[in-house]
């Protein structure tokens, strides 16, 4: 009687460990519980509030997670126009990402027999890419052309190493960024030099292209006017063909004239629309024959709803420019994530039956023991395959769902700016004064708005 | 028996590894020691262009000349590096390192940039109020007859974990009367930067 009481009582507490250890990772991401108040101090627009909730709660993001804690701070320092230290938060999740390239052996093992949330958070590809179009618009904010100008040359980069990772004919949807694109064609106009002139057509030629087969064909974006623009008249100043093949591409846009970049300024404002969808857990439960159960889990993007779909902006009073779509940020993760899919749940289901294999090996070694260890052995079993299998839920969760740009050109001077906010359509949801804004000549200044209405 | 021994073996693997975590060391290195860390611009880069152009540009006949011609030294004003790499990099330390240099030598005169000229015309300003007694004078700053300016460039080749970043720091000087470049130097970078893909 002793002995049999005994061995299910000597089993008992490493089974015990596993399950408290695998409801201690169930719970691994805490941090995810804060974005409820981000977003509402967001919405009040207290930006900075939030950036100091984060930093309170760096350890609520814990190490893994050090990638997200550096770009939630990041973005809600931009958003309160601190881009010094928008940009320092920023370097360093940066930092962080390239570290983890080198991927841990051990970390994957434990993922292998846990989840994926134990490994550390690395960034999505294009989330990595739009660390570096916040930090060349928080340069532009600081007056760095040339800061921002290194930010558009990392671009470059990255998109070569993201092209590299996957081997040729994998599926991958995310090659190319045509905004980042974009954005680096308008930052080489602004260096000036003959040189930044050829670099601003090469980036206006590679984000008009990456519109055409990538955005426009996934997503439904297409090349916004200000990019059609810039193209014709980056391309005027390479010469005939290039301003031909231009012309071609853009048949209805017009090349601004050398004189008018020289005489006038150019207002860009730069909208981040809303929030970007969140991932939720999708799980399969299955019950085996030997009563077991197993479980599958795997995230899927939830979208998220926003009324505020576009945005126009008035120039004394005259309607400016209407802001157009450049980037779908909510939709390219989604098409990234449906992308991964497979791969996802190769791993998930592979480590289910790791799990159940496991169960049951240790299930009939405890039955040999005595019935009621064996009984202890499957209820702790399988109230460990249900808590541990965990699908990894995170993402930079304070990116916007799409990023639309739009342009006017305003003779130099002061005038007299407001932005309405609208759903897409014709009717205004909210109107923002921006004041009066003074420009000089040959000058290019941004703009940055943030909605989540 | 043998399980119930494993548990403190582990709390006590735990708490070295803890432990060790929680040391921080530092150890003083001379400066001119080569430590490469992320593979980066770093400071052994800066200092192996401020040698190179220090040397070129001291040696290169331009002074001389100068001298031949004018009768006095050649006064450089530094102008900013423009960067055109792929890192954001402190041009600011070799440029420093270089108008030292023509300083300690004696044969170049070196005077203040924009920023800097701003702070000391501010001064001498304060100084005419009335208060000081031996002010500054106006007009008596000297004018650069050279502008020293520069760029760096980079070049990257990458493929997987493996990466070619390739430097050329290239700096000019340049006569302010007549737009000739006297003295070109040149310092030519390349790096090998490995990163595993996985690791324990």
């Amino acid at each position: 009687m002793l002995r049999m009481l005994s061995s299910p009582l000597r089993a008992l507490p490493r089974l015990l460990l596993w399950v408290a250890l695998a409801a201690l990772l169930a719970a691994c991401s805490p941090h995810r519980a804060l974005y409820p108040r981000l977003e509402q101090l967001s919405r009040q627009g207290k930006y900075l509030e939030a950036a100091q909730v984060v930093e309170k709660n760096k350890a609520e993001y814990g190490d893994r997670n050090s990638v997200l804690y550096n770009l939630d701070r990041g973005v809600f320092y931009h958003y309160a126009g601190r881009y010094k230290e928008s940009n320092e938060a920023f370097a360093a999740a940066e930092h962080r990402m390239d570290e983890l390239y080198t991927e841990s052996i051990s970390g994957n093992v434990a993922a292998f027999a846990l989840n994926d949330n134990t490994l550390p958070y690395r960034g999505e590809d294009f989330e990595q890419v739009i660390v570096n179009i916040y930090r060349a618009l928080n340069y532009i904010e600081l007056g760095q052309t040339d800061e921002a100008l290194v930010e558009a040359r990392k671009v470059n980069l990255k998109l070569e190493q993201i092209n590299d990772k996957y081997p040729a004919g994998a599926k991958n949807v995310y090659k190319e960024d045509a905004f980042a694109r974009l954005l680096a064609g308008v930052l080489y106009e602004m260096g000036g030099t003959r040189d930044d002139f050829n670099d601003a057509y090469i980036s206006d030629r590679l984000a008009a292209d990456a519109y055409a087969n990538d955005f426009s064909k996934n997503y439904g974006v297409q090349a916004p006017e200000a990019l059609a623009r810039n193209l014709l008249t980056t391309a005027t100043f390479m010469g005939s063909d290039e301003l031909q093949a231009a012309q071609q591409r853009f048949p209805g846009a017009s090349p601004i004239p050398l004189q008018t970049l020289r005489q006038e300024g150019q207002l860009y404002f730069v909208h981040f629309a809303g929030r970007g969808p969140t991932k939720v857990e999708d799980a399969i439960r299955a019950l085996m024959p030997d009563g077991n159960h197993i479980k599958i889990a795997f995230p899927r993007y939830k979208p998220s709803y926003y009324v505020i779909n576009g945005s126009r902006v008035l120039v004394d009073g005259q309607p400016g420019t209407t802001l157009q779509t450049a980037q779908p940020i909510g939709a390219i993760a989604v098409e990234n994530l449906q992308n991964r899919k497979g791969r996802i749940a190769v791993k998930a289901i592979a480590r289910a039956t790791v799990k159940y294999l496991a169960n049951k090996a240790l299930q009939e070694r405890a039955r040999k023991e005595s019935q009621g260890a064996g009984l202890l052995a499957f209820v702790a079993g399988n109230v460990f395959a249900e808590v541990s299998e965990q699908a990894d839920l995170r993402s930079w969760q304070t990116l916007p769902d799409k990023v639309l740009i739009g342009r006017v050109l305003v003779p130099p001077g002061k005038h007299h700016v407001q932005v309405q906010f609208t759903t897409g359509g014709a009717s205004v949801v909210a109107t923002r004064d921006l004041g009066e804004v003074t420009v000089d000549a040959g000058q290019t200044r941004f703009f940055i708005l943030h909605t989540l209405q | 028996m043998k399980t119930r021994l494993r548990l403190p073996g582990v709390l006590l693997l735990a708490t070295v590894m803890i432990l060790a975590a929680c040391g921080k060391s530092v150890s003083r290195r001379q400066a001119t020691e080569a430590i490469d860390l992320s593979g980066r611009w770093n400071d052994v880069d800066s200092q192996e262009v401020s040698a190179a152009m220090i040397q070129d540009a001291l040696t290169f006949g331009w002074i001389d000349q100068w001298q031949r011609t004018k009768g006095r030294k050649p006064v450089v004003m530094a102008y900013g590096v423009k960067n055109r790499s792929t890192e954001h990099i402190n041009t600011q330390t070799f440029m420093k390192d270089l108008e030292r240099a023509f300083l300690r030598s004696g044969r170049v005169s070196v005077v203040a940039d924009k920023d800097e000229r701003l702070q000391s015309r501010e001064e001498r300003a304060d100084q005419q109020q009335g208060l000081t007694a031996n002010p500054a004078r106006i007009g008596k700053e000297l004018g650069a007859d050279f502008v020293l300016t520069g760029v760096l460039n980079s070049i990257v080749d990458q493929e997987g974990g493996e990466k070619v970043v390739f430097y050329q720091a290239n700096l000019e000087l340049i006569n302010v009367e007549t737009n000739e470049k006297v003295w070109i130097g040149d310092k030519k970078i390349k790096k090998f930067i490995e990163q595993s893909k996985f690791k324990l």
